[in-house]
């Protein structure tokens, strides 16, 4: 098990009253591919950052690889580069002339040789889809919107994380930026066996994606289990504010009216089958 | 960490000095700074300090709150009280240490240095505890009205500094933003030399000011866009009226100066 956390609680300030994180427990194997869903407000982005340390939980404990980094005096740097985390807009972070030296700004704070260094930036760039020669001179700040997100990314990719937390990446991209960044964290996860969590409100992306499905409240964790067993729990979804992806809720719709039929599917290939092969053989007009 | 920088430390109570006009506060503040620095005698500071506490009960406010308001000054008073200590010669010697010599008069010039800064921060610092940022802008941009005839811009500079105040939570949020998101790609802001720590700004300040600019420009923008055209003819929401204890407490500020200035 890779991450641990236990009776996880956050204040954000000592007064306030109301608690960012409220009793999280929560572990995360080698591996996994999780969506993380909440409704505005409901903690996903304080939760993501106690993972690396950048906020210390007011109580609880959290384990990565076995080790307690919410001890006194533990040295969270070493966390950092166990755990990449991409921010929500993280194109807001770039700072350097090159979006190269932007990119090696991680490996280099890792202490890694020039070589190496190079070799990162160069795979991270191919990773995201930017080509290396075209862009490696040109500045961030001339790159369009979704340039400048790639780059970021490959910033945090550069650092070649076992776990890589996203904090809405997709957020204003258009569907082929978004397609492209999806696929990039299926080979992450497939290929290069890391460990994804994904924060995101579109319902068919997560479902479609996710192994594992978290869902946040209030700063509870409400929901913890495969994406077809959560979204079986209609009422509490709506109820938090979340939908069902539509075709999902196609399948509900049909069978409130009275038909028997599946619906623990998520994806429009699924659902389309399921629908012709329960129309098939019936009079339905 | 940076959320505990805390700018303009108005305390907001339900009192007298509270609601008495910003205009009346500020110049009430500049005349009685007047007086601190024409006061001789010790018996001159005693009865500043007596009006500073009556204020602050009047005000409401938590005496132990507006007391540490003097910490980030406590090293410069202290500076210059071992000045004045060991450089004014007169009077009695006291006594003599290697080639420090203190003499009776710098004993109490040192001593009356730091009671005077010490009165002063205090008073001064009244005026933005009970007076909201906004509020303060506006006096002064009142304040600034009969200047405007020899060119100060005194509605242009008032707008700035409402948006300046505006926006230091939303830059304060902004560095926090930047700073975490830096941590993660491994920066380091706390260890190492001063020089070392002054280059690991750069990759938090350059994003910052990035941003601040993109904000300014939409601001100006939106501003435009809106038909804002600065001070002519300009309206406002809280129009400011001098009321009857405006007055008196003007009057009472003048007589109090005075009679400190008589003693
Ligand atoms: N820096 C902060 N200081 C104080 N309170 C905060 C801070 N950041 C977040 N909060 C509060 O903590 C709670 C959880 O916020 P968080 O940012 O984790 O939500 P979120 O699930 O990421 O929401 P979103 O989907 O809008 O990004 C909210 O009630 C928010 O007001
Ligand atoms: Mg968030």
């Amino acid at each position: 098990m890779l991450i641990k956390l236990e009776n996880v609680s956050h204040l954000y300030e000592d007064q306030s009253t109301v608690a960012a994180l409220k009793d999280i427990n929560l572990t995360v194997n080698q591996n996994e591919f999780i969506g993380l869903v909440g409704h505005t407000g409901s903690g996903k982005s304080t939760l993501i950052q106690t993972l690396n340390g950048l906020i210390r939980p007011t109580r609880g404990k959290i384990f990565i690889e076995n080790e307690e980094i919410t001890s006194k005096g533990f040295d969270l740097k070493t966390i950092r580069r166990k755990i990449g985390l991409v921010f929500q807009y993280p194109e807001h972070q770039l700072f350097e002339e090159t979006v190269e030296k932007d990119i090696a700004f991680g490996p280099r704070n890792l202490g890694l040789s020039a070589n190496q260094i190079i070799d990162r930036v160069h795979w991270a760039m191919d990773m995201v889809q930017m080509d290396y020669d075209e862009f490696r001179q040109r500045s961030p700040f001339q790159l369009s919107g979704g340039q400048k997100r790639k780059v970021a990314i490959a910033g945090v990719l550069a650092m070649r994380p076992q776990v890589l937390i996203l904090d809405e990446p997709s957020a204003g991209l258009d569907p082929m930026g978004r397609n492209q960044l999806l696929q990039l964290l299926i080979r992450l996860n497939k290929e290069y066996q890391m460990t994804i969590i994904l924060v995101s409100h579109r319902m068919e992306e997560v479902a479609e994606l996710a192994d594992r499905l978290l869902v946040m409240n209030e700063g509870y964790l409400v929901l913890d289990d495969s994406p077809r067993e959560v979204f079986q729990n209609v009422n509490l979804l709506e109820e938090i504010g979340l939908g069902i992806p539509q075709v999902t809720r196609l399948l509900w719709e049909i069978k409130k009216r009275g038909y028997n039929i599946r619906t623990d599917l998520l994806t429009l290939k699924e659902v389309k089958e399921e629908i012709i092969s329960f129309t098939r053989g019936r009079e339905l007009c | 960490m940076l959320k505990s920088v805390t700018i303009g430390q108005y305390i907001y109570r339900d009192s007298l000095i509270h609601r008495l006009d910003a205009r009346i506060k500020i110049l009430a503040t500049l005349i009685v700074m007047i007086g601190l620095f024409m006061v001789d005698r010790f018996i001159g500071f005693g009865l500043v300090a007596v009006f500073v506490g009556t204020l602050i009960s009047l005000a409401k406010l938590p005496y132990k709150r507006v007391l540490r308001g003097l910490k980030p000054i406590i090293f410069i008073a202290i500076f210059t009280f071992i000045l004045h200590l060991f450089f004014t010669p007169g009077g009695e010697l006291l006594f003599k240490i290697g080639f420090l010599t203190v003499y009776e008069d710098g004993l109490v010039t040192g001593l009356f240095m730091v009671v005077r800064i010490l009165l002063l921060i205090l008073f001064t610092s009244l005026l933005t505890l009970t007076t909201s940022p906004i509020e303060l802008t506006d006096a002064i941009e009142y304040l600034l009205k009969p200047f405007q005839k020899v060119g100060v811009p005194a509605h242009e500079l008032a707008m700035m500094m409402t948006i300046a105040l505006r926006f230091i939570p939303t830059l304060m949020e902004e560095a926090d933003k930047i700073m975490k998101a830096q941590q993660a790609r491994g920066a380091d802001f706390e260890s190492g030399s001063l020089l070392r720590k002054a280059k690991s700004l750069i990759p938090l300040l350059i994003p910052l000011f990035i941003s601040a600019f993109r904000r300014a420009d939409d601001l100006a923008l939106a501003m435009e866009a809106r038909c804002y055209r600065g001070g002519e003819n300009r309206t406002r929401m809280n129009q400011l009226k001098y009321r009857v204890h405006d007055f008196i407490a003007f009057g009472l500020i003048i007589i109090f100066t005075v009679t400190l200035i008589i003693l």
